[in-house]
């Protein structure tokens, strides 16, 4: 899919499958000792916004990429829209099974087996363990892990265990896929396996949102943009036009 | 994900995934692995028995046979002080977790309270068994009281797991709460009536404030709801005989108050308080 084949008559009719209305969420910068007695005392807190007034509505077929200055709030964003974090203002209306590929083999235990992290991983993202164990043969053999299947992955190279998570996380059939950064993990081999499974998910899912520094990769993939600038949204709207006006100002935060 | 009751009984595969992990992780570090849930509360009756038996010459001419009515209150501030201390950095120590799957959260403080009370069982029944071959005289013969044991059971998790809930939001603001948590738990472990009964501390509070006023500080002392697990579960299982209903009904307000309150605190700061992870 490319940027440019989003047509905004379409747009209009189909159905919206994520929804942000005003969405902010503040963060309190860290204080310790004194500092964290002062402000005790004086029963005041500082806040900075890590997103404010974040309006955002994608519909089904689109495919949304987020890009934005480090420290824009683009993986804030990704928290929320993935329902892991709430947001302090706002709403959030997400319509669909969202599978959010953030973190790579989180909740991993290094004592278990990869066959059993495989089963404790699907009851985190509340797949039933039955149907987990369906797809564990299928998981390991594109990890490339099926012969080290039942070893603790305490002795697995950080290779094997990035190619684990990828395998587990992407075993999903999601309707909202929601991708922060480009994932890519492996040798040469296994980066193009992975990057063809993501392309399928890409085409099976209702919508994807991606986050991603790569403006050239976003070019590619994304119909729409939304240019996040110190919590805020800068542009949002198609893909070329957000993107062009986003290399103009050299990728940079506003005002830099 | 909103940690609600639907979304954990949804999700109660992975409580059960949860609990199961954390009990294999406890013993894959050992040689005598699962062995150790039954050893470790039997090496901490020892200890006390020792000190206060042994050394100082006391426990056993009031409280027969002292080292079991030493071991289930042991067993039971153990399930609740390391459930509460492991609970305060649960959020913390899986903040990976946290911050890249959404499930329901609560379902961690709520399997370190669960994984605990595993472990309690297998201390209990060590507790059961020595208590049937080593009945004490004082025993009525009844084992109808024996029915109070479930009942206390639940109040004890719902007590601890109230605690927990709260405690684990509470400890991702302010990791330094482990470090405190540490030593209320000691003092409060020897303010509730482990090591000795709760008609030391009746008399005692007679003796010192006479009739009304005495009976009133009991009355007080009894509301830690420890003092009446500890008590029931002695009660029940050592001498055959019923906890008066009064102590039941407080036992059972407190336990609904902590566990909704806990539960309502939880609710409160859900997906909100990782942003201080």
């Amino acid at each position: 899919m490319t940027a440019a084949s989003s047509s905004s008559s379409e747009r209009g009719e189909a159905p919206i499958v994520v929804q942000l209305r005003g969405v902010g969420v503040w963060f309190q910068p860290q204080a310790r000792g004194l500092g964290l007695l002062r402000r005790m005392a004086s029963g005041r807190a500082p806040v900075r916004w890590a997103l404010r007034d974040v309006d955002l509505t994608v519909r089904e077929g689109e495919s949304w990429g987020i890009v934005g200055h480090n420290g824009a709030g683009k993986s804030t964003l990704c928290l929320v829209l993935a329902d892991i974090l709430a947001p302090d203002e706002g709403t959030v209306d997400v319509r669909g099974k969202i599978a959010a590929l953030v973190t790579l083999g989180a909740g991993f235990q290094p004592e278990f087996s990869a066959r059993e992290n495989i089963l404790l991983y699907g009851a985190f993202l509340g797949i039933p363990a039955e149907t987990m164990r369906a797809r564990v043969d299928e998981i390991l053999a594109f990890a490339e892990l099926a012969e080290y299947a039942d070893e603790p992955i305490r002795g697995f190279s950080s290779g094997m265990r990035a190619r684990l998570g990828f395998a587990v996380a992407t075993s999903l059939d999601p309707e909202i896929l929601l991708l922060d950064e480009v994932l890519s993990v492996g040798d040469r081999q296994f980066r193009a396996k992975s990057r063809a499974r993501l392309e399928l998910m890409r085409a099976r899912s209702r919508c994807v949102i991606t986050v991603s520094h790569s403006v050239p990769f976003l070019r590619q993939v994304a119909t729409h943009c939304l240019w996040l600038d110190k919590g805020t949204v800068r542009m949002a709207g198609p893909a070329a036009a957000v993107l062009d006006a986003y290399e103009a100002t050299g990728g940079e935060s506003a005002g830099v | 994900m909103i940690s609600s009751w639907r979304a954990v009984l949804a999700r109660r595969d992975l409580l059960a995934t949860l609990v199961a992990t954390d009990m294999r992780v406890s013993v894959v570090g050992s040689r005598l692995g699962w062995v150790w849930w039954f050893l470790d509360p039997l090496l901490l009756m020892l200890v006390y028995w020792g000190i206060i038996a042994g050394v100082f010459g006391r426990g056993s001419d009031r409280y027969e046979p002292y080292p079991l009515f030493l071991f289930i209150a042991l067993a039971t501030w153990k399930h609740f002080a390391a459930s509460v201390s492991k609970s305060i950095g649960v959020l913390r120590s899986r903040d990976r977790l946290v911050k890249s799957i959404a499930f329901p959260t609560i379902v961690l403080p709520l399997s370190v309270v669960a994984s605990g009370f595993v472990y309690f069982l297998a201390g209990f029944s060590v507790f059961a068994v020595a208590a049937a071959i080593w009945r004490p005289e004082r025993h009525t013969g009844d084992l109808l009281p024996l029915l109070q044991v479930p009942a206390l059971m639940a109040a004890q998790v719902a007590v601890t797991a109230g605690v927990c809930m709260a405690l684990s939001c509470f400890g991702v603001v302010f990791p330094d709460l482990r470090l405190v948590a540490g030593h209320v738990l000691r003092v409060g472990f020897y303010l509730s009536p482990g090591l000795y009964g709760v008609d030391l501390v009746r008399e005692r509070a007679l003796g010192a404030l006479g009739a009304p006023w005495g009976e009133w500080a009991f009355d007080a002392y009894m509301a830690n709801p420890f003092a009446v697990l500890f008590t029931g579960y002695r009660e029940a299982v050592l001498y055959g005989a019923w906890l008066p209903p009064h102590w039941w009904a407080l036992l059972a307000v407190e336990a609904v108050a902590a566990f909704v309150l806990g539960y309502r605190i939880y609710q409160h700061h859900d997906r909100r308080v990782l942003k201080f992870l």
